[in-house]
Formats: structure tokens, C-alpha cells, sequence
């Protein structure tokens, strides 16, 4: 009467003058399927798991429209700085076997972290390209002179460049901006020629890889309106499915997408459109 | 399946990862006892001052508001800004003195409302913050509310 099988994890036993006894063992607890190594059945797990995740995500009972899941995870969110509050999204990723990883950078059109970038250059064709792409200071000797001069702000900059010709004269002020880890070395990488290409590359590339059968990137915050992270979400969507290596035979299939925020609930959301 | 665990953030959800979803987002809806609308023409913004500090007597009120009753005010006043001034106090006397309160910016500076939350409970809170403002009542049907996909029984689920 007393034993524990499946059956009686459920179901409450009666005994014969209808008192109700419940083994110590029956919990409701969701147990996780046991690892088996039957390739059959492993085989229609993985054949489940992937039926699920190429289902549409409309069928799914958490499937909303992106100003409508916006709308939930701001109200989640209400009240706490909106620096804390990154909306992020996170994609089941089912490899095929022998299959590369997804992994790449994606370009936000709007950046979740504000860059400001600090250029040095003697030529003044690049300086001036630079202040176009949005550098906050670009410069070559007299830029360097005001820093000496303590007259630039350098606590909210995050990135510095230089093209090799300047890397000399950056020594008077290495003690300044070095412990701000904004002093361009050859070793870093911030020492260029090419400074435009420099500039895209790091500053507002976001990187993702895959782990295993996730991916997951930040894609905005729940201060950003509606547009923008639908230009963000389209700019993720098309880096990602582009980073599938052209024509092979074995590619990861991307599945189901949720998007969630720091605090917030989690829900599916179309990602493929 | 539905049994509730026992060490989550929201008492009483379900142990399912979709239900727990589901239960969370109507959480947020809410229900006709919490969701109110305030007039977007007359009111622009409610800023909330609250200590820093996360156990202080006087404030619980207005924390437990925050978390209790907030997000739902928020999901239906989409177009009202919600702002949290947290206080930082340095000793006990300017801590006595740290005010928690509420203020509703109305678009004329005569519409100001003003609610002193300190010793008083969250849903009191709520109550005051409805009188003073007007806020209208939004009926159940209104509320979007998410169903269990076990009442509908769909394949996926099987």
C-alpha cells in the first residue's frame, strides 16, 4: 500500500475505511526526464525538441506584438533607472552535428551605451573625417596641449585612437589618460592608418556568440520608444540569420525568441520578420 | 503542473515555465480592484520619493506600493511618465526627517496633487491616490488578461 510508484505520486491513496493516506514520497514536483541511452528515444526527443521550436511563434500562448510586449515590461520595469532596465533577447539555437556556431557583431542604429570617441591625428584630412563619424575630440598637437592643459574632459570618453605618426608626442600625456585606459598602443589595436574603419569596428558593434543552444544580445532599453527597437530588433535579425556560413548543407536551426528585460516577464516574439 | 513554488519573487506562482509567464503578465494587467486610469490631459507625471535605504519604518507603505500596485498603474497609463527619486540619507535624524510621499505634476500648476504616504498602508496609498485624482475605474473586460493554454487544449501542449 505504501509503495511509491508512478501512479501514486498523483493519486492520494484511500484505504478501506476511507481515511486518506499520502506516502512521504508523493510531491507534485516536475520531474526532469531521465538521460537515456536508447538512441530511439533519444532520437524522438531531439525530433520533439525541433518540432517545437519550428513552429511559428504565433501559435505559442506567449506570443506578442512588439509594442505590446513593450508596453508589459515597462510597466515591469516602472520606477528603477533606466540605465538598469536592457531589454535583451535570448534565441534557442539547435546545432545539426559537425555545424560552426553562429557568431558575429551586430550594428544597432541605436546604441544602448552613449560612445565617445577621441581621435589623434596629424593629418588633418582624417581629423576631420572623424569629427564627421562623430568623434567627440579629434586632434593632433593642440588637442594634446589642452589635455596637458587639463582643459578636456576625458571621464565620459570610452574609446582613443591614433594613426602612427602622432604615437610619439602622446608620451607628455600617457599619465593622464593612460590610467583611463584611453592611450592607443600598435598592441590594442587603436593605432591605425585607417582610422574610419577602426572607428566602425568598435565603436557601436555589439559582439554575439553562441553557447551551446542559446544566444542571447542586448537590444535596447525600456526608456527607448516603440521604433527604435524595432530598427534594432530588424538590425539583430538580419545580422544574425546572415551569420549562417553561405550554402552549407548542415545549418543551425534558429527557434523560438524571447524577449525580456532585467526585471521583467519573458515573451515570444516574431524575430524571423 | 500547477503546484506553486515555494521560493519565488511572486507569491504564490506556478512552478510551469509557461504558467509562471502567463501568471506574471496578468499580474501586471491586474484586475478591477487595481487598475486605474488617471485623465492623461490633466496629469503628465507622478514622481514617488523614497529612501534609499531598504527598511525604514515609515516607508514600507510606499515600497510595498511600488511594487504591489505600480506596474498595473503604469501598463494603463502608458503615456504618463513614472519617476523614482530614492533619497540617500547619511545619519538617523535626516533619516526621521526623509519624507515619502507622491506627486502627481498636472499639466496646470493648480492641479498639483500632493499625498504624504508616511505610516500608511499601500493599498490606503492606492485609495488616496484615486480620491485626489479622479482616476477612473477600468472594468474586467478591458483588461487584457492571457488564458492557460490548458483550458484550450492545442496541440503544441499534447
Amino acid at each position: 500500500m505504501f509503495s511509491c510508484t508512478r501512479s501514486s505520486i498523483i493519486r492520494p491513496i484511500v484505504s478501506q475505511n476511507g481515511v486518506c493516506i499520502r506516502s512521504f514520497s508523493s510531491s507534485l514536483i516536475n520531474l526532469k526526464p531521465k538521460a537515456t541511452s536508447d538512441p530511439k528515444k533519444k532520437l524522438k526527443r531531439e525530433q520533439k525538441v525541433k518540432a517545437l521550436n519550428k513552429q511559428d511563434p504565433e501559435s505559442h500562448p506567449l506570443y506578442m506584438t512588439i509594442p505590446n510586449a513593450m508596453r508589459y515590461l515597462r510597466a515591469a520595469e516602472v520606477g528603477q533607472p533606466a540605465k538598469k532596465t536592457t531589454v535583451s533577447i535570448l534565441m534557442t539555437v539547435l546545432p545539426d552535428k559537425g555545424s560552426t556556431p553562429l557568431s558575429g557583431s551586430v550594428y544597432l542604429p541605436k546604441p544602448i551605451k552613449d560612445n565617445h570617441v577621441m581621435v589623434f591625428s596629424l593629418q588633418p584630412e582624417i581629423v576631420e573625417k572623424a569629427k564627421e563619424m562623430g568623434a567627440t575630440y579629434a586632434g593632433g598637437l593642440d588637442l594634446i596641449e589642452e589635455i596637458q592643459n587639463g582643459n578636456v574632459k576625458l571621464d565620459q570618453l570610452t574609446h582613443a585612437f591614433a594613426t602612427p605618426d602622432v604615437v610619439k608626442d602622446l608620451k607628455p600625456i600617457a599619465r593622464q589618460i593612460g590610467p583611463k585606459g584611453l592611450m592607443p598602443t600598435p598592441k590594442r589595436g587603436t593605432v591605425s592608418e585607417d582610422i574610419e574603419t577602426l572607428m566602425r569596428q568598435s565603436v557601436g558593434a555589439l559582439p554575439f556568440k553562441q553557447k551551446e543552444q542559446h544566444l542571447s544580445i542586448p537590444i535596447g532599453r525600456c526608456d527607448f520608444s516603440d521604433e527604435e527597437i524595432i530598427s534594432n530588433l530588424k538590425a539583430a535579425s538580419e545580422a544574425i540569420y546572415a551569420s549562417q556560413p553561405p550554402g552549407t548543407r548542415k545549418p543551425n536551426i534558429i527557434g523560438r525568441t524571447f524577449m525580456s528585460s532585467t526585471l521583467g516577464p519573458s515573451v515570444i516574439i516574431n524575430f524571423k520578420s | 503542473m500547477s503546484a506553486a513554488s515555494s521560493c519565488s519573487m511572486f507569491k504564490n506562482s506556478p512552478s510551469s515555465k509557461i504558467l509562471k509567464q502567463i501568471y506574471r503578465l496578468n499580474l501586471i494587467a491586474g484586475n478591477p480592484e487595481n487598475a486605474y486610469k488617471l485623465n492623461p490631459e490633466k496629469y503628465s507625471k507622478i514622481e514617488l520619493f523614497l529612501i534609499q535605504k531598504n527598511v525604514h519604518a515609515q516607508s514600507v507603505g510606499l515600497k510595498k506600493f511600488w511594487k504591489d500596485f505600480l506596474p498595473t498603474l503604469k501598463f494603463h497609463n502608458d503615456d504618463i511618465d513614472f519617476i523614482m527619486t530614492r533619497i540617500k540619507v547619511n545619519n538617523k535624524a535626516e533619516a526621521a526627517a526623509c519624507p515619502a510621499k507622491i506627486l502627481v505634476h498636472g499639466k496646470d500648476q493648480k492641479d498639483n496633487v500632493e499625498i504624504d504616504c508616511a505610516n500608511l498602508h499601500s493599498s490606503k496609498i492606492l485609495r488616496q491616490l484615486v480620491t485626489k485624482t479622479g482616476a477612473v475605474n477600468i472594468p474586467l473586460e478591458e483588461i487584457p488578461r492571457i488564458r492557460d493554454p490548458n483550458e484550450q487544449k492545442p496541440e503544441w501542449i499534447s
